[in-house]
């Protein structure tokens, strides 16, 4: 997985998703949507081959990197919206963060984790994939809360728009939105705990001042009280979508900036 | 042999002369019998809708063509000639095929782009195509426009746009609420542009709907037509907590439903709100649009999304000319090579004859041959001969769209000494030769 020609082969890959599903949002037609499609749906198929090889050597965690997951996870979501509520504008961010994982990992490689023990048990395999799934979730639901912002920003301004054309209704928006929210929620709650429980089990020390930790508690109150706002108000309004919104800020600032001791979690 | 297309519509001919030529759909089938048997007539399609009324035929003389076709419109509708020639376009060759290609993708329509005038062109040639009035140029040129009238529709954005006001107000419902499926409509006024308005949500499955007319008697009436229900005006306040779409049309003079009033029992509604004004003077405070989940559109705010999309629309139209142009050049391509099939004939008949002559001497010179050896024999000879013929064949096919093409005929009849079967028959206009040599059947 370190070798640079994958990276680039992504990274290009990714780019011209990007491009010709951009051309397709300020250009809508037919065959450029189908060639978005057909390209996203390349690249997915190939992140499965690899993760179903790197499944194949179970355990042997050398050259895998967590960032693979979160791009895997990012387009199942994204295609899975297209299948099933003919969502194609999320498949522009979802193309878009993968260019940006891929790019930034073949500009600042992480070649310098150790890899322990620790890290080979499929206990903490499964605590990964759980993260690394419920970010992109998290990330999927910010778009889709852009998109609300976006889409009530035209319908205000009574912008007859040929974007407008292409964004779903509001009403699409905020239950995709908020079955997001809720899969990402669930399965950062599972991963935390089971965190924990690896931590109880095998580790000496506490991990409770682990930054990244506290991060992912911090993650999970935000995203609970959105939920919880959202349930009393009945229905997602400008301030709930700006905060689903911005809640990406803070899963990015986790992910990259939050350095933390436990060589765990620097793999991650 | 030509393409020609006769007939008037919404933009040549006032409604007074268009009425009186609608073509009875029982009677249709006898009316393109009687056009296909006038003299030099060969092949027709008669396309009769409430706008468009025309007659396309493929005829061996363009005046002739045109003289009976109008000599046909004078019998059937018993209308001296006089009184409609001059309304009446008449459209040859390229011209004619560039028309068709433009009304099946609608641009020649009322409205730019609808789609149901590729519905109609499709059923009417059907029918013309089962009668036996239409040959070979027209089972291509129908098929080739129905095809280009589904691409249109499909890959361009011509049609999606809505171009009225009460259609345009169920398109922007639509994005605002997931369906309107279960969504509850309330008509404040019970005017014709309510009703219309209601009929397209109805149509697009709103569950319910209900009226509020001063008039209690009129909001009765209104709800009847759409299974609704009619409520007091004193339950405006009620009502408006349970909806989700509001159509407001009354005739009153000041505002009906104001912020003051309404705003705080709109606050207490947990999901979107759209509220439509269509009524002059306005019936709905413009202020309630400044509330978070509450959408108001005037009938200003409908118009200049009507009036963008026609825009729209047009820009799509001048793209799809565009591909007209090649449309029509593909065709007149595929009509060019209908005269090269008699030398493509010839040439197989005088390989196959040449053959039967080899095959006859061998049988002559070595007459213990079996049956198994003969087959042999003969089969690798046909595969040598349609291995040699294969080259030619081809690149006399491409070389017929070409200007030059009868000389290249010539030459090439010339080179294979077919000069006594071939040249004449591709020397014939394609669509007689079409017609005279291929079958005349063809399913869409």
């Amino acid at each position: 997985m370190s070798d640079g020609w994958l990276y680039n082969f992504f990274i290009y890959l990714f780019g011209f998703n990007l491009l010709f599903a951009l051309t397709y949002f300020f250009s809508p037609q037919t065959r450029l949507r189908q060639v978005t499609i057909s390209f996203t749906i390349v690249a997915w198929g190939m992140e499965s081959l690899l993760f179903i090889l790197w499944l194949i050597q179970l355990f042997s965690f050398q050259g895998f990197e967590s960032f693979f997951l979160y791009s895997w996870a990012m387009l199942t979501g994204s295609l899975i919206c297209l299948y099933f509520v003919k969502l194609d504008v999320l498949l522009v961010f979802a193309n878009f963060f993968c260019f940006l994982v891929w790019l930034q990992h073949l500009i600042f490689p992480r070649s310098d984790f150790l890899i322990t023990e620790l890290m080979m048990s499929k206990w903490v395999f499964i605590h990964v994939v759980m993260a690394m799934v419920a970010y992109a979730a998290f990330s999927l639901s910010s778009c889709s809360a852009g998109m609300y912002l976006f889409t009530n920003y035209l319908l205000k301004k009574k912008k007859w728009h040929s974007i407008l054309r292409l964004l779903p209704s509001l009403g699409q928006v905020q239950l995709i939105s908020k079955r997001l929210m809720q899969i990402g929620l669930t399965l950062l709650l599972c991963s935390l705990i089971q965190g924990f429980w690896i931590a109880y089990q095998r580790m000496d020390h506490s991990i409770f001042f682990d930054p990244k930790t506290i991060g992912s508690i911090i993650i999970l109150i935000v995203y609970t009280c959105i939920l919880l706002y959202w349930k009393m108000k009945g229905c997602q309004n400008r301030k709930l979508a700006w905060w689903n919104f911005l809640s990406i800020l803070l899963l990015m600032v986790n992910y990259y900036f939050l350095n933390t001791s436990f060589s765990f979690h620097n793999w991650v | 042999m030509h393409i020609l297309v006769m007939g008037c519509n919404h933009q040549t001919t006032p409604i007074e002369l268009r009425e009186r030529f609608t073509f009875a759909d029982d009677r249709l089938a006898l009316a393109r019998q009687h056009l296909r048997q006038m003299k030099s007539i060969l092949e027709c399609v008669i396309v009769s809708t409430c706008n468009r009324m025309e007659l396309y035929v493929v005829c061996d003389q363009l005046h002739t063509g045109e003289y009976y076709s109008k000599t046909f419109l004078e019998e059937w509708f018993r209308i001296p000639r006089e009184d409609f020639q001059e309304y009446l376009y008449c459209k040859q060759d390229q011209g004619a095929v560039n028309h068709m290609l433009r009304v099946v993708a609608g641009l020649d329509s009322l409205v730019i782009g609808e789609t149901q005038i590729l519905g109609q062109i499709k059923r009417f040639f059907l029918d013309a195509q089962e009668q036996g009035t239409t040959g070979t140029l027209f089972n291509t040129l129908f098929r080739q426009a129905i095809q280009f009238g589904k691409r249109v529709h499909t890959e361009t954005s011509i049609g999606k746009n809505p171009v009225s006001v009460s259609y345009a107000a169920v398109e922007l419902a639509k994005k605002i609420f997931t369906s309107l499926a279960n969504k509850k409509i309330l008509l404040l006024g019970a005017g014709k542009m309510s009703e219309l308005t209601a009929k397209h949500f109805a149509d697009a499955e709103a569950s319910q709907i209900f009226v509020i007319n001063r008039t209690f008697e009129r909001a009765k009436k209104m709800a009847g037509i759409f299974q609704g229900e009619a409520r007091a005006w004193a339950d405006l306040a009620t009502t408006l907590r349970e909806v989700d779409i509001v159509v407001s049309s009354t005739g009153a003079s000041e505002l009906v439903v104001t912020k003051e009033e309404f705003a705080p029992i709109l606050a207490k509604r947990r999901e979107s709100l759209f509220l439509i004004d269509i009524a002059v003077p306005r019936d709905i405070d413009p202020k309630l649009h400044q509330l978070d989940n509450v959408f108001l559109y005037n009938i200003d705010d409908l118009q200049e999304i009507v009036a963008k999309n026609l825009k729209l629309r047009q820009q799509e139209a001048s793209r799809i000319e565009e591909w007209i142009t090649t449309e029509v050049g593909k065709y007149f391509d595929w009509l060019n090579t209908l005269g090269v099939i008699p030398l493509i004939d010839s040439l197989r008949q005088k390989a196959l004859g040449a053959q039967e002559e080899v095959m006859q001497r061998i049988e002559r010179k070595l007459p213990d041959l079996t049956e198994q050896e003969r087959r042999i024999i003969r089969k690798q000879m046909k595969s040598l001969i349609n291995q040699f013929l294969r080259d030619p064949i081809v690149r006399v096919k491409e070389l017929a769209a070409q200007p030059d093409r009868e000389q290249i005929f010539t030459l090439f009849a010339h080179l294979f000494a077919l000069e006594e079967e071939g040249l004449e028959g591709s020397k014939e206009e394609p669509a007689q030769f079409a017609k005279s040599r291929l079958s005349s059947s063809t399913s869409i």
